[in-house]
């Protein structure tokens, strides 16, 4: 039987690389899984650990954090902050026994719309494969958001 | 440069002396400089000898410097010389390494400080207020140097010339509540060391007779850019940034997944 | 003890301090914290393997502030935490006479650095049985810890003694009281218990001393200790940071280097 689940999949990115990177992905007519929903913030350094978590509750099936390669920061070091960050996160979310292929951190500078395709396309299929995310029992969290 | 300039002043002064320069590379970038170094050659006839020097020892009281004439094939070269002057390289200040870290400006690998962007903001640095002029930024001559520390003056002087300051409109503000907390920062000013810019300063909160009651960040708004990098870690979550604050971002995930 | 009794007798009759911050006997065989303000008092302070508690808890509290100057009784753990609460600028340097005691010995620290040195030789070391849970927890598969977990916070009833044990929980509005956005849910139910512990060990990572206060103050008798020891495990080997040593150092997440590991990140 062909797979048909859809995941859905937030993308966390920087203004300045990866937004612009998907812009350019756009802008060469390359064609990537609708799947994602981006969400912009001025630098990885901003992404709270916190809005994973949340997204993850919320419904996500996965998750792609990126921004400027290393050195490439408009702000000269919010990505080796945002690093260090994952780092630890990555890791106590495996401690506590989650399934961190649903998370992907990536750097995807402004001139790479291919790279971002790829990224997207790699990710869906993946998660396609992995199938929609195990849920930590949420039943009052979703009743207590739904209204919104 | 300044080895063409002493071999001219040295021939200047000392008229009957002559003038020897061994080098590899002349690299006369920028207006006039060739013409500079041509002159030194034809006008005031200081002798220059493309190739290196193998050997400087003392005989009867002068200094023989050994070398090879590399346009004349090779040829062996002996200079009985009076004074050898060995043309170093212009580096960084020693210090120049910490005083970039105390700024928070960033610098290169050979410790000079960067600009923020070569073509599109040549004088400024990445913390607002602060800007460059000069060898600080790279070996320069006198023209180079007159010619960018003109441009920051002009950048100081545009600064100066409005009573207010234009800001980021995004920017970040740590909140102030009510007493008896005045704010929810706790003060570990973590955010002081992850911010790029410089921007968190120390305010002390007083009583009306001066007593400090206690010390929480506060965010410069002239010099925050607005990354964010501090909202993400303050831990009482008493730091948000304007324009992307954790409502916002957190309404906007919620929307998107709804 | 007979030297601890004598020290703060000496210290509370010589106007030093007004209050000392030590263990006492407690209801059923337990130890207790104790605030002795008399040195006809000073008997009442017991040092023994019952004292775990990380006393550096109260210095802040506004109670004992008001009181005076202190000093405070603490173990390896507890001088780490002094230490890095001094990094953290919790503490300015001097402000407490700290009576460092181990088995046997009893040093008095005033100033930072003899407080590093005392925390660089003295490290904090697990009893047997966390050992053992820490081995256990690691040999398992990751489904089967998401099992554990799962099944271990299910008991959590976000009491946040955990919170209130711990010294280095100091902000004055913690994360949770934080409602707009509601970054932890406030029902105890699986996801906000889930929340709240990420977010406790994330705020420790490269903080926490272990010294296991919050899971003796567990009254679900939840091993959440495990989560905070394990974030400052992390940020050990990866980035090469011990907690409570040194009294100016920047803090591990705040901070960064350029070779941190990135093979993760695409």
């Amino acid at each position: 039987m062909e797979n048909t689940f859809e995941p859905k999949i937030v993308a966390y990115v920087c203004n300045w690389c990866t937004y612009a990177g998907a812009d350019l992905t756009g802008t060469s007519r390359i064609k990537y899984a609708a799947n994602v929903r981006i969400v912009r913030f001025p630098c990885t350094g901003r992404i709270d650990y916190n809005l994973l978590l949340k997204a993850l509750a919320l419904g996500a099936d996965g998750i792609i954090v990126s921004g400027c390669h290393p050195n490439d920061c408009h702000y000269t070091s919010g990505n080796f902050h945002a690093r260090r960050r994952w780092i630890v996160f990555k890791q106590m979310m495996e401690y506590m026994g989650y399934d961190m292929r649903r998370v992907k951190f990536s750097w995807v500078s402004a001139a790479e719309g291919a790279k971002w395709a790829d990224i997207v396309n790699t990710t869906v299929r993946e998660i396609r494969e992995l199938g929609p995310a195990q849920r930590i029992q949420n039943e009052e969290f979703r009743m207590m958001n739904s209204e919104g | 440069m300044y080895t063409a300039k002493h071999a001219m002043l040295y021939k200047h002064k000392v008229h009957d002396a002559e003038a020897y320069v061994f080098y590899m590379d002349i690299r006369a970038g920028g207006k006039g400089y060739d013409e500079f170094v041509r002159r030194a050659i034809e006008e005031d006839s200081v002798n220059y000898i493309r190739g290196r020097v193998s050997r400087v020892y003392e005989r009867n009281g002068k200094l023989i410097v050994h070398g090879a004439d590399t346009l004349l094939g090779a040829q062996q070269v002996e200079i009985e010389a009076d004074m050898v002057v060995l043309a170093t390289a212009g580096i960084s200040n020693p210090g120049s390494e910490e005083l970039a870290q105390k700024l928070h400006i960033s610098y290169d690998k050979y410790r000079f400080f960067s600009e923020a962007h070569p073509k599109l903001r040549p004088v400024e640095t990445n913390t607002g207020g602060i800007f460059l002029a000069g060898a600080c930024q790279s070996p320069k001559d006198i023209p180079d140097t007159v010619s960018q520390a003109s441009a920051a003056a002009s950048k100081v002087l545009a600064l100066f010339s409005r009573d207010e300051l234009t800001r980021e409109p995004v920017i970040a503000v740590v909140n102030r509540t009510a007493p008896p907390l005045f704010s929810t920062c706790a003060g570990c000013f973590m955010c002081e060391t992850a911010c790029p810019y410089h921007a968190i300063e120390r305010e002390e909160i007083k009583t009306r007779d001066g007593k400090v009651i206690r010390s929480v960040a506060r965010v410069n708004p002239g010099l925050c850019q607005g990354c964010g990098t501090c909202v993400a870690f303050c831990k009482s979550k008493s730091i948000d940034l304007q324009g992307y604050s954790n409502e916002q971002v957190y309404a906007e995930v919620l929307e998107l997944l709804s | 003890m007979q030297a601890l009794h004598q020290k703060v007798k000496e210290l509370l009759e010589s106007g030093k301090v007004q209050v000392v911050i030590g263990y006492g006997e407690g209801s059923g065989g337990k130890s207790r914290p104790v605030f002795i303000r008399s040195a006809a008092d000073a008997a009442k302070l017991v040092w023994d393997d019952r004292c775990h508690q990380n006393l550096a808890v109260y210095i802040n509290k506004p109670e004992i502030k008001k009181m005076g100057k202190a000093a405070i009784v603490a173990h390896p753990a507890a001088v780490r935490t002094i230490v890095q609460m001094i990094a953290e600028h919790q503490l300015s340097s001097g402000a407490i006479i700290v009576l460092a005691v181990e088995n046997d010995t009893l040093e008095e620290l005033t100033d930072n650095s003899s407080l590093e040195v005392y925390a660089q030789s003295h490290p904090v070391l697990f009893p047997p049985f966390v050992v053992k849970e820490i081995e256990d927890i690691a040999a398992l598969s990751a489904a089967e810890r998401f099992e554990f977990w799962q099944n271990e916070l299910e008991k959590c009833f976000k009491c946040y003694a955990c919170r209130a044990a711990c010294p280095l929980c100091y902000c004055e509005r913690c994360i949770v009281e934080c409602n707009q956005p509601q970054w932890v849910s406030v029902p105890s139910h699986a996801q906000g218990n889930f929340e709240w512990h990420m977010n406790r060990a994330m705020h420790l990572a490269g903080r926490c001393v272990s010294c296991g206060s919050c899971t003796i103050a567990c009254p679900a008798g939840i091993p959440i200790g495990l989560l905070t020891i394990e974030a400052s495990r992390i940020a050990r080997t990866e980035f090469g940071f011990e907690p409570g040593i040194s009294c100016d150092a920047s803090s591990a997440m705040s901070s960064f280097r350029n070779e941190d590991k990135e093979t993760f990140i695409q």
